[in-house]
């Protein structure tokens, strides 16, 4: 219970706050809306975290559907999967350059008519593509892969091989795997969540050395 | 069309009676909002706002008040409160809940008569309000000098009921640390 002293100074309070100033008075006369900035950021995050989680989920489904396939449960092309991989490895066995970028460096000659006229590869035809652009040109290189090609690729993208050293002079400007919808990773970056780019080939500083499955696969299919 | 605050103050300076009623249709609405809300009688709410129009015909032409609406609302507000306590009404009104509320933010220790006629009070509590972000400041002031209740401030402001009764129990913890903290209750 509050004493007798604090109930009149509550009452002289209540008399004091009819003299604060007007400018507070008519602020509060005026329209409002509560900002609710802070709560559709939240959904955004939630709305952007479950699309990531249900890519992962799918991108898993679709690696233990490959590894059953490979073992002969699955269609045909998964079936012979295995086998070009190791044919694209074998094919490279010798090879000195074991970098993503040096391996492209290599083929840079043989990749000349994948050049595209564009300004822009088209990332919503629902083509799957391999992008990819040397540093010292403006063109992209665009090479068409079938949605087996693109899923191998895509399951090759397991666990760093290495981290890229910052310092290390790269031949390529990006490399990316679009997939047709809009959706674009590129492999030299971790595959996060918020690493996939959704309608542009956006930039970035390469960060990681893709699994060298990957790198196999893809010189191969690019050879 | 409604005129803007500056034509009706110009009105009372020339003393023409259409100020009056140019101030009734503007602001009736609100002053009676305010009175009733106070005192809980539409009669004594009537009262109290043709009071306030005869305050405000009495007290300009010297004054100018830049935000008219405010100034009405200070003069109303002020009426509602003297006839409240001079009616000594023995049922619970507006005015002990708004007290009872207040009471949370005073100090045991206080010496109100001090702060009040020092005019102490008033300035550490625009103070007070000027520190507030401007959705606190609302609140506040929606509920401490317009008297409106929860459900309507979180009606007007887009808010959650609950959300504004946690922030007016924060806002009353908070004027009682600024109060000690600027050494009135002391």
């Amino acid at each position: 219970m509050k004493s007798r002293s604090s109930q009149r100074f509550a009452a002289y309070l209540l008399d004091e706050l009819g003299q604060i100033e007007d400018r507070y008075l008519a602020e509060a006369q005026t329209p409002y809306q509560a900002k609710r900035g802070a709560p559709a950021f939240r959904r955004v995050l939630i709305v952007s975290l479950s699309l990531a989680l249900m890519l992962t989920v799918v991108l898993s489904a679709l690696l233990i559907g490959s590894l059953r396939g490979a073992k002969g449960e699955d269609d045909a092309f998964d079936a012979e999967a295995p086998k070009q991989t190791e044919q694209a490895l074998d094919r490279f066995s010798g090879a000195t350059a074991t970098t993503l970028s040096s391996r492209l460096g290599d083929l840079r000659a043989s990749t000349e008519s994948l050049k595209i006229s564009e300004e822009e590869p088209k990332l919503f035809d629902g083509q799957a593509k391999v992008i990819w652009k040397y540093g010292d040109e403006d063109t992209y290189r665009v090479r068409t892969l079938t949605a087996a090609e693109y899923r191998q690729l895509t399951q090759a993208l397991g666990s760093a091989e290495s981290k890229i050293d910052a310092a290390e002079e790269q031949s390529l400007a990006g490399i990316w795997l679009a997939a047709g919808d809009g959706t674009v990773v590129s492999p030299q970056l971790e595959q996060t969540p918020g690493n996939v780019g959704y309608g542009a080939l956006f930039a970035y500083a390469p960060e990681i050395e893709p699994p060298t499955a990957f790198t196999e696969l893809l010189c191969g299919i690019l050879s | 069309m409604m005129m803007e605050d500056y034509q009706i103050v110009d009105l009372y300076w020339e003393r023409s009676e259409q100020a009056i009623d140019s101030t009734a249709r503007k602001y009736g609405a609100m002053l009676g909002g305010i009175s009733y809300s106070l005192l809980s009688s539409l009669e004594d709410a009537e009262e109290c706002v043709n009071d306030t129009y005869l305050e405000a015909w009495n007290r300009m032409p010297e004054d100018r008040p830049a935000y008219l609406g405010a100034y009405l609302a200070k003069i109303v507000r002020c009426l509602s409160i003297d006839r409240f306590r001079s009616a000594h009404r023995q049922k619970r009104g507006g005015i002990d809940n708004l007290t009872a509320e207040l009471c949370e933010c005073i100090p045991d220790t206080a010496d109100p008569q001090r702060e009040y006629e020092n005019g102490m009070l008033r300035d550490s509590l625009n103070r007070f309000l000027s520190e507030l972000s401007e959705e606190k400041r609302r609140i506040f002031i929606r509920r401490y000098f317009y008297s409106d209740d929860v459900a309507d401030i979180a009606r007007s402001m887009g808010l959650g009921v609950s959300k504004v009764k946690t922030t007016l129990f924060r806002l009353r913890a908070q004027l009682k640390e600024h109060l000690e903290r600027e050494g009135l209750p002391l």
